[in-house]
Formats: C-alpha cells, sequence, structure tokens
C-alpha cells in the first residue's frame, strides 16, 4: 500500500467527524456547535488544500490562515467547558493575545512561513495544556459517566492530534532536508495520528447521542 | 535506501507520535478508570445505604406501631384519669402543675389557665403548705418513690377540704426528679368520722375518769369516813379494858390493826383511781407523790428532773401525763425487776415530752406481741389510745437485760386549741 493513501484517509477522517457531528445536530452543545463548525471548515480547508496540491500549487498559506482559526475555535470550545476555572481566565486572554501575536507577526515582522513554525508548536502546546487540565478536571467530577461527555473525547483527541502536530512542527525543518520517502513516512504518521484524532473526535459528537 | 540521519529522524517522529498517543490514551484511561472506581465504591455505599434505609424503615415501621399502642395507650390513660373521682396532677421537678385532671379545675374551683404553670403549694391550706412541701422534697431528697401525705386542700371559694395525696416520683436514670404524679382523694367524709371516734374516745375516758373520781370521792368519803368511825370505837372499847387480859378486848385489838390496814390500803385504791393532789395541786406535785410512795413502797430509787413545766396544765393533758407515767412505774413495779429509775418530765417548744427509763432485765417485743395474744400486756395500748388522743405520740423501747425506756410526748399548742 503506498504511503501516499493517508493523507487521503486523514481527509475522509475529517469527513467522518463532520458526519458525526451532523449525525448528533440536535443534540450539540455550545461548545460541540463550535467544533462541528469548525470541523466542517477544516473539512472544507482539507479539500481546497487537496485540489491545489494535485494541481501543483502551493497550499501552504491555506495553513497559515486556518491556524489562528483554529486555536481560537478549539480556545473557544474548551472556555466553554472550563468557564469557572483557572485555565477559562487564561484562555480568555490567551485567545485574543495569540491572534494578536500572529497577525504582528504574519504581517509586519516575519513571512509566513516563519510564522508558522512558531504559532503552530505554540498554539499546540495551549491546547495540549488545556485539553490535559480538562481531562484532570474530568477525573474529579461526580455524577454521570465521562463517557457520555464531549469535553473527554475531544481532549483526549485534542492530546493526540496536537501532540502529533507538535512533534512534526519541531522536526519539520529537519524533515524538510531529509529525503523524499523519509518525508513521506513522516507525513503518513502525522496523518495517522490525525485519523486516530479525528476518529476519537467523532467519538465526542457520537456521545451525544448515547447521551439520555 | 534512506540515509542514518533520517532514519533517526523518522524515530524521533514516530517516538514523539508515540508518546502524545499514549499521554492521550493514559489520561483517558486514568480519567475512565478513575470515575469506574468511583462509581464502584459510590454503588457499594448506595448498597449499603439501601441496607441501612431499609433497616430504617423496618425500625421506622416498628417505632410507628409502638407510638400507636402508646398513644393507645395514653388515650386509655386519659380517660381513666379523666374519669376517676379522684382529682390527678402531674408536677414539674419545681412543683409547677404540668396537668390538671378535669376534676381537679372542677374541685378547686381554678380554670386551667390558672392552674397550669402555677406553683403546687398555691392548693394546701396555709397551716398545711410547709408541712406537705417538705414531706414532698424529703421523699425526692432520700429516693423514695411512693410518697403520702394528707392537707387540707383549699379551693377557690375558700371551703377547704381534706385530701390525701399519693404521689409516685418519676426520676431519670440519674435519679433526678423529672416530675411527680400525683392523685389527691376527698378524706373529708374519713377525717369527720375519725373526729367523732376521736371524740367518742375522749367521751369515753372522761366518762371513766369521772367515775373514777366519784368511786374515790365515795371510798374516801364514804366507806373510809365508815371504817374510821368503826375503829375509832374499837379503840375505845380497847381503851376501857387497860389490863388487855379479856380475851375479847385482844381480838378487838386484833380486829382494829386489820381495819387500819383495810383504811389505808382503801386510802391507796381512792389515790390511785383519782389522787385528789392532781386536781389540787397540779401534774408535778401528783408525780412526785406517785414516785414517794413507789420508792417507799418498792425500795427502788428514782430520780425526777421536771423542767419548764408551767404552773397548771390543761386538765387532759395533766391527767394523760399522769396515767402514763402510773402505768409506767407500775410496769416497772411488776416485770422490770429494776433498782433505779429515772424520769424526766420537760416541757419543749411545742410540745410536753416524759421520758421513764429504767435499768430493770427489758423485754423482747416479739415474745412480748405473744404474750399480748394471751393476756393483757403492759397497758400499753392503753397509754397509747390516751396519748394518741390528744395528738401524742409514745415510743417504747427496750433490749433484754439493758432496761425499758418509754418516750411520751404530747403537743402543747395543739393541746390548747383542741381543749382550750
Amino acid at each position: 500500500m503506498s504511503l501516499i493513501i493517508f493523507p487521503y484517509l486523514s481527509l475522509f477522517s475529517q469527513l467522518v467527524v463532520v458526519a458525526a457531528a451532523g449525525y448528533a445536530r440536535k443534540k450539540l452543545t455550545h461548545e460541540t456547535t463550535i467544533l462541528a463548525a469548525y470541523f466542517a471548515f477544516g473539512f472544507f480547508l482539507g479539500v481546497i488544500q487537496l485540489s491545489l496540491a494535485l494541481n501543483g500549487i502551493n497550499n501552504r498559506w491555506i495553513d497559515q490562515f486556518f491556524s489562528p482559526i483554529q486555536f481560537t475555535l478549539l480556545a473557544l470550545a474548551f472556555l466553554g467547558w472550563n468557564n469557572h476555572a483557572f485555565v477559562g481566565t487564561l484562555l480568555r486572554y490567551l485567545i485574543p493575545t495569540y491572534i494578536a501575536a500572529w497577525c504582528l507577526s504574519a504581517f509586519w515582522i516575519a513571512n509566513s512561513a516563519g510564522t508558522a513554525t512558531y504559532a503552530d508548536p505554540i498554539s499546540a502546546v495551549i491546547l495540549i495544556f488545556v485539553s490535559s487540565y480538562t481531562l484532570l478536571r474530568l477525573d474529579r467530577l461526580e455524577g454521570s459517566s465521562v463517557l457520555d461527555m464531549p469535553a473527554f473525547w475531544i481532549s483526549a483527541a485534542t492530546i493526540t492530534y496536537f501532540g502529533g502536530t507538535l512533534v512534526f512542527s519541531a522536526l519539520s525543518i529537519s524533515l524538510l532536508r531529509a529525503s523524499i520517502q523519509t518525508m513521506q513516512i513522516a507525513w503518513s504518521t502525522q496523518a495517522a495520528v490525525s485519523i486516530l484524532a479525528n476518529l476519537v473526535y467523532a467519538g465526542g459528537f457520537l456521545c451525544l447521542r448515547r447521551k439520555t | 535506501m534512506p540515509s542514518s540521519e533520517d532514519i533517526e529522524l523518522l524515530r524521533a517522529v514516530i517516538l514523539g507520535a508515540v508518546v502524545f498517543l499514549t499521554l492521550g490514551g493514559a489520561l483517558a484511561a486514568s480519567v475512565v478508570f478513575n470515575q469506574r472506581r468511583r462509581i464502584a465504591s459510590q454503588r457499594k455505599s448506595l448498597e449499603e445505604l439501601a441496607q441501612k434505609e431499609h433497616a430504617l424503615t423496618v425500625e421506622v415501621s416498628e417505632r410507628k406501631q409502638v407510638e400507636i399502642a402508646l398513644r393507645e395507650s395514653q388515650l386509655q390513660y386519659r380517660n381513666l384519669v379523666e374519669n376517676i373521682s379522684e382529682m390527678y396532677c402531674i408536677l414539674d421537678p419545681q412543683f409547677n402543675v404540668t396537668y390538671g385532671s378535669p376534676n381537679l379545675f372542677t374541685r378547686t374551683g381554678y380554670h386551667e389557665s390558672q392552674l397550669i404553670g402555677s406553683h403546687f403549694f398555691g392548693l394546701p391550706d396555709h397551716r398545711d403548705r410547709q408541712r406537705v412541701l417538705h414531706s414532698l422534697e424529703e421523699s425526692a431528697r432520700k429516693g423514695t418513690v411512693d410518697t403520702s401525705c394528707e392537707f387540707r386542700l383549699q379551693p377557690k371559694n375558700g371551703m377547704a377540704f381534706w385530701v390525701e395525696q399519693s404521689t409516685r416520683i418519676e426520676r431519670d436514670d440519674s435519679g433526678n426528679v423529672v416530675e411527680y404524679r400525683s392523685l389527691l382523694r376527698d378524706i373529708t367524709e374519713r377525717k369527720r368520722a375519725e373526729e367523732v371516734f376521736r371524740n367518742l374516745s375522749s367521751r369515753i375516758i372522761e366518762a371513766q375518769e369521772s367515775e373514777r373520781r366519784r368511786v374515790a370521792r365515795d371510798l374516801h368519803d364514804g366507806i373510809n369516813q365508815i371504817l374510821s368511825s368503826i375503829q375509832f370505837r374499837l379503840k375505845s372499847a380497847e381503851e376501857k379494858d387497860t389490863t388487855r387480859k379479856n380475851p375479847l378486848i385482844r381480838e378487838i385489838g386484833e380486829a382494829r390493826i386489820l381495819l387500819e390496814e383495810a383504811i389505808q390500803e382503801v386510802r391507796r385504791i381512792s389515790q390511785n383511781l383519782r389522787p385528789s393532789i392532781l386536781d389540787d395541786l397540779g401534774l408535778v406535785a401528783a408525780v412526785r407523790s406517785v414516785c414517794d410512795e413507789f420508792i417507799e413502797r418498792c425500795k427502788i430509787q428514782i430520780d425526777t428532773e421536771f423542767s419548764g413545766i408551767v404552773n397548771r396544765l390543761p386538765d387532759n393533758i395533766e391527767l394523760v401525763l399522769f396515767r402514763t407515767i402510773q402505768e409506767a412505774l407500775n410496769n416497772i413495779e411488776k416485770h422490770s425487776s429494776a433498782t433505779h429509775v429515772d424520769l424526766h418530765l420537760v416541757m419543749k417548744d411545742s410540745y410536753i415530752e416524759a421520758l421513764i427509763r429504767d435499768n430493770g432485765k427489758g423485754f423482747d417485743f416479739v415474745s412480748l406481741a405473744e404474750k399480748r395474744k394471751k393476756h393483757r400486756g403492759l397497758g400499753l395500748d392503753g397509754m397509747k389510745e390516751r396519748v394518741t388522743y390528744l395528738g401524742g405520740t409514745v415510743e417504747v423501747s427496750s433490749k433484754v437485760h439493758k432496761g425499758t425506756e418509754v418516750l411520751v410526748q404530747i403537743p402543747w399548742v395543739e393541746s390548747v386549741f383542741s381543749k382550750h
């Protein structure tokens, strides 16, 4: 099996998440609605990226453009779940700060590729921290099962997905100098992680249907 | 072939991905595991709670049954209390009325709101109040369960009537009084009957004394005068024969001596029946006279002490004390084999006390009781009857070979009220 299939599978897994969100649309909460929008938008950009790539056009700018939107939407969802906690307060400051820093970096200080080199790992670290904190809060939660809570699935998936992103971002410069075969394996690995994370994200929507 | 640098790079990518996969998975698994454990623990607690709830339900059910039974019992008790002719009340440890039966309010004339919460000692007549209070306090202090006393109850209309108060003192585990439950029975009729009986007894005694006085007077003024006259004539006849050789004159002389003894005996009987000295000179002189005669007759020493006796006491008290002392000395003479007697007659604040103590052989009360079944005993009954009539008491204490003591106490003020 060619490694080239993984990005397609990754895109398809995003469609699975969007489908799961559509399946649970009547039970979507404020946070899960934001996430549904995020995944729908992400899938839409993914399709555009793929079509651009297939036509040999540079699609890197789409990632740069999507980065602050991705952070903002995910952060807003986590803000909803941690509204009264320490992380909620932190996110209220971090979202505008991150966007401002990103804009400043992208338009006045550096080029877009350089901004992505720093912005993606930073947003990944923040989101991994917030997800871990959310999981720890759920650990102390009494009452209904965590498996019926979207926050549980979304947090676990976010740690997985942005963990992969973080590793890939950290090694991206080295990967650019590596052979094509190595790059394919590395991207496929990231795509595999993304597929797994997307399936877990889907679980976050499907659990709403199970919830009584 | 990928270079070693590429392999290292790929290894780092995969390792990094695995690390974060493991982190996410471990965190999620930990949360699920912890929650499952908590749920299991909560389920166990819930089961225990359910068991406790069941036990509690059973207990509550049993308690309800007990409460129902108790309520029924209380209802029956209340019906009983509210329908009996006696009065019933419950007092708190400070003697405040906490409950009263309807009869209590009817008989006293006070409304429920006037009695409930008020002090119980507003009900007894002022003459009995202290005595009743003292009786209840003493019983509470001594740990007594049941106590009773009689007193005059003062209703609202002022028409006092006698009641007998039977009280049960309820206590807690520490022995502290929780409440007093009193049953008040109207004993006015009984008291009247007792009064009639007392009056009757007093009349009998008075009749007896009157008869004794008459017989004593007849003996002294009638028979004794005749006997003295005969003695005088016999003496005159005897003196006509100065030689005293005539056998008839000798017989007359012997008859005169016997006659003199008879006169003395009649005089003694007369004195015993009603000593004129008691009427003429009073109790102390009469007792001294009896003592002198006793010493002369029995050769037993008597130490007397008379203290605080006013010149004359009421007739009935003088007579009762005199007869009691007389009876006690008679007993000593007949039964005690004593060699010494102490006799004290003392006037105290509110009563007169007579104490007669001997050093004789004493007696055992059990054998005395058996003896009294067969014979008339030592005259103690008569002694007690006379003293009780005056509201007094007689205490006799004795031990074998350790003498006997008779203590008589007669209330002075009461006697004055009753007779004067």
